[in-house]
């Protein structure tokens, strides 16, 4: 390799993840039944969403898996009633079955959706943008894949301090990617 | 709620969510905020998928450079607040302390020590402060240590390859059992399981000498593409051939065996498993396989041992599976 850093090994966990999976099954049934989903459809939302988690399993690291499933299966559920608004009105307008098909892969692939180079660009420049304290904490945590106690222990601050930076990096994140894409809209309209 | 103040609570919950002392009080509290308003749950959905984009900036040059900069930056306020880092890593050491990614040390006077270790199953790819690259194999420990004048690894048990940055000031060694390796800016691996010790030259130019009796005779110089064992009791080896290829194939989460006895591959195996595979046949373990297998895949494994070679795996209890001869 010409003067970069090699290929960074991560670890496989899969029994980790199995374990997750088994133990978090009940609990996200309970979540998507105070979401209001519907009895029963819970089991084919809760089969859904393991199954998507399961695309990061290698990608993401195992204290990332219970945010990313809450996120998914939100994701999911939103899929879900949008599929049915869209089959509905496709019903009574015998509309295209395309439209069908694109409300109901909302679910980007890991790489797919930040593959968009114009959405990375953007998140780039969010990121610089960051406060330089944020900003060391969110690309430690992030790109380097270090846990909340690593960045405590390496920074020699408290666990709270790093936490709150990483709720500030995300908080500021989206507001000037929200920022952004509402310009974008503009532009085009 | 104002929307600013939902996306300000989203990232608060998102935050919480991977901290590693999360609780189920604190995924419970955020459960009712999520059900209490459909924008709660979409402003946390869309919070959460910036973060995974984020992901992708790992490719990015300017970001990784960020990265490192920011390693440094925390490190020596890290270094400001807390006293010398020998005395916060003696205390660390004790509680194993595991760094992921890009270790930088500061280049002062004070010598510098850390100790990096991998579970079972895990590997880590390490870049210290001279840009020399370090690879931990599963279940390995290591202690690094800098100072003015000298650099120096010491691997009690596991396997760490060694890509060695040159600096003519302060030659670089790895120190394992009773071997030690001199190296003069190449690539290396050194391993260790029940006390002996393995040393594999990939390029450039090591010497091998024995703990304790260093300026003696007794040590060898190794050619690229060479490996040599150092027993637990001081027998110095002699070079022989390897694979270079299929030697090093561990440090891209690949394990690769060309006609080696079916033993050596489930010793390999089981290292990066809590589940170990062994034989019931003692005459198996001589089969000669080939075949390349994913680090920690175990089910692969069997799959490719039951097809290809006609050997049965079954569970015999939570920690290990016995093959047997199908026929």
């Amino acid at each position: 390799m010409s003067g970069g850093t090699p290929p960074v090994v991560r670890s496989h966990d899969r029994e980790g993840f199995e374990h997750f999976v088994a133990e978090r099954a009940q609990p996200l049934r309970q979540f998507l039944l105070r979401m209001k989903v519907p009895e029963h459809d819970v089991q084919d939302v809760v089969q859904e969403s393991l199954a998507r988690l399961l695309r990061y399993r290698d990608s993401e690291p195992a204290t990332a898996w219970q945010a990313l499933l809450y996120r998914i299966a939100i994701n999911v559920v939103r899929d879900r009633a949008r599929h049915a608004r869209v089959e509905r009105s496709v019903a009574q307008e015998s509309a295209s079955s395309a439209i069908v098909d694109e409300a109901a892969s909302h679910e980007p692939s890991p790489e797919q959706h930040a593959s968009d180079r114009q959405q990375l660009a953007l998140m780039q420049a969010a990121v610089m943008r960051l406060p330089p304290r944020c900003r060391e904490v969110y690309l430690l945590h992030r790109i380097e894949g270090m846990t909340y106690p690593e960045i405590a222990r390496h920074g020699g601050v408290s666990l709270k301090a790093v936490e709150k930076n990483i709720a500030r990096a995300l908080r500021l994140l989206r507001e000037q990617l929200k920022a952004a894409s509402t310009r974008n809209h503009e532009d085009v309209v | 709620m104002s929307s600013e103040r939902i996306d300000e609570a989203a990232a608060g919950w998102l935050a919480r969510l991977m901290a590693p002392d999360c609780s189920e009080r604190d995924r419970e509290a955020f459960e009712a905020w999520c059900a209490a308003d459909a924008a709660h749950a979409d402003a946390f959905a869309a919070t959460a998928q910036v973060h995974a984009d984020a992901r992708a900036l790992g490719g990015d040059g300017w970001v990784r450079a960020a990265t490192r900069s920011a390693w440094r930056a925390s490190a020596a306020r890290g270094r400001s607040r807390i006293g010398a880092w020998p005395a916060r890593f003696a205390a660390a050491a004790a509680l194993l302390l595991v760094v992921g990614g890009t270790a930088w040390f500061a280049r002062t006077e004070r010598p510098q020590q850390a100790r990096y270790a991998t579970a079972v199953g895990e590997q880590r790819h390490l870049e210290l402060a001279d840009g020399t690259q370090l690879q931990l194999d599963t279940d390995t420990d290591v202690i690094v240590r800098y100072d003015a004048s000298s650099r120096e690894v010491i691997l009690d048990h596991g396997r760490i390859q060694v890509g060695v940055a040159a600096d003519a000031r302060r030659p670089f060694s790895v120190r394992s059992g009773r071997g030690i390796v001199r190296d003069t800016g190449t690539e290396f691996q050194v391993a260790r399981y029940r006390g002996d010790v393995r040393i594999m030259l990939l390029s450039g130019a090591v010497n091998v000498a024995l703990a304790g009796r260093e300026g003696n005779d007794a040590s060898r110089d190794l050619a690229p593409g060479e490996e040599l064992r150092v027993g637990d009791t001081g027998e110095l080896g002699w070079p022989t051939r390897v694979d270079v290829d299929a030697a090093s194939s561990w440090t891209h989460g690949m394990l690769t065996f060309k006609d080696r006895p079916l033993g050596d591959l489930l010793e390999e195996m089981n290292r990066y498993s809590g589940t170990k595979v062994r034989v019931a046949d003692p005459a198996l373990s001589t089969l000669a396989v080939s075949g390349v297998f994913r680090t920690g895949d175990q089910a692969s494994l069997l799959q490719a041992l039951k097809t290809g070679w006609s050997i049965r795996a079954k569970r015999v209890s939570d920690h290990e599976i016995a093959l047997s001869s199908a026929r």
